[in-house]
């Protein structure tokens, strides 16, 4: 008799993990300033890939809440590429890591006790359905931290759909260069969904 | 003619109450989660009246206009006949 397969689900960030160049001062920031306990670290030769000549490490990671953790590699005797230098801009800001709270007045109190340890923090940013701060660690890593001002619902899985596929299609087809050739197209679709409710 | 869809979650309603307001918007809906506010003339509101903070505001159209062009700014939106 076969075993049925597990259905393969995801529950939740287990770590992210960056390069840091930093030793101390990414463990006095995520440590002593934001507070989050250093739950483990591994110090190891290599990895054993020797044809690699993988330097050296340490690897480790900070507490971050519901079982998460941020961890960092130190590679011990490098220097920093500068293709893993964090870029200015906007750009950059997209490959940032967000941590949850349970509220606008915990996100509050966070702003609080970071500008309190002299870190810089943007104002609280109300998005569609999240508050954010935004800031940065000694590393240039954008980092964010985020109340969710509702739950998302069925509709907002839909809407969502119908954005993509609107989006994809001007892809496909080439020449997608501004949101208002895609709101157009967007505007197609919805009408469509309301028509045949 | 100017067509503007929008969403019906929280977040965007302000501007449907906007427009419900203003006068001379029909609006319809919502009907499958969303609204459609129409205009004969040039459709346009301004953000005082809906309350939107701006990284709300420059979203709000995700739901897609008809009719001619859009222009958006932080004061107000419209669209063009």
């Amino acid at each position: 008799m076969s075993t049925p397969l597990l259905t393969p689900r995801l529950h939740g960030v287990d770590h992210t993990a960056h390069p840091t160049w930093k030793l101390r001062e990414t463990v006095e920031f995520y440590r002593d300033i934001m507070g989050l306990p250093l739950i483990h670290a591994i110090t190891a030769k290599g990895w054993g890939r020797e044809k690699e000549q993988h330097a050296d490490f340490l690897h480790f990671f900070f507490d971050s809440g519901n079982g998460s953790t941020i961890a960092f590699f130190y590679y011990i005797g490098t220097e920093q590429p500068d293709l893993l230098k964090p870029p200015r801009g906007y750009m950059g800001m997209a490959n940032h890591t967000a941590w949850a709270v349970d509220s606008p007045a915990e996100l509050t109190a966070w702003k609080e006790r970071l500008l309190a340890r002299g870190v810089k923090v943007s104002e609280e940013v109300q998005h569609e359905t999240i508050a954010s701060i935004y800031f940065r660690d000694p590393n240039f890593y954008p980092l964010e931290i985020t109340a969710k001002l509702r739950p998302l619902q069925q509709l907002d899985r839909d809407d969502a759909a119908l954005s993509v596929q609107a989006a994809i299609e001007l892809e496909q087809a080439g020449g997608f260069t501004t949101i208002d050739a895609m709101w157009r197209r967007k505007a197609e679709l919805v009408e469509g969904r309301m028509a045949s409710a | 003619m100017p067509t503007l869809f929008v969403l019906d979650v929280a977040e965007f309603r302000p501007l449907v109450e906007a427009a419900r307001k203003r006068g001379g918007i029909a609006i319809e809906g919502p009907r499958a989660g969303y609204f459609r506010l129409t205009s004969s003339g040039a459709l346009s509101l301004d953000r005082a009246d809906t309350g939107m903070i701006e990284a709300v505001w420059f979203g709000a159209f995700t739901a897609g206009f008809k009719g001619g062009s859009l222009a958006v700014d932080s004061t107000r939106f419209t669209i063009a006949p």
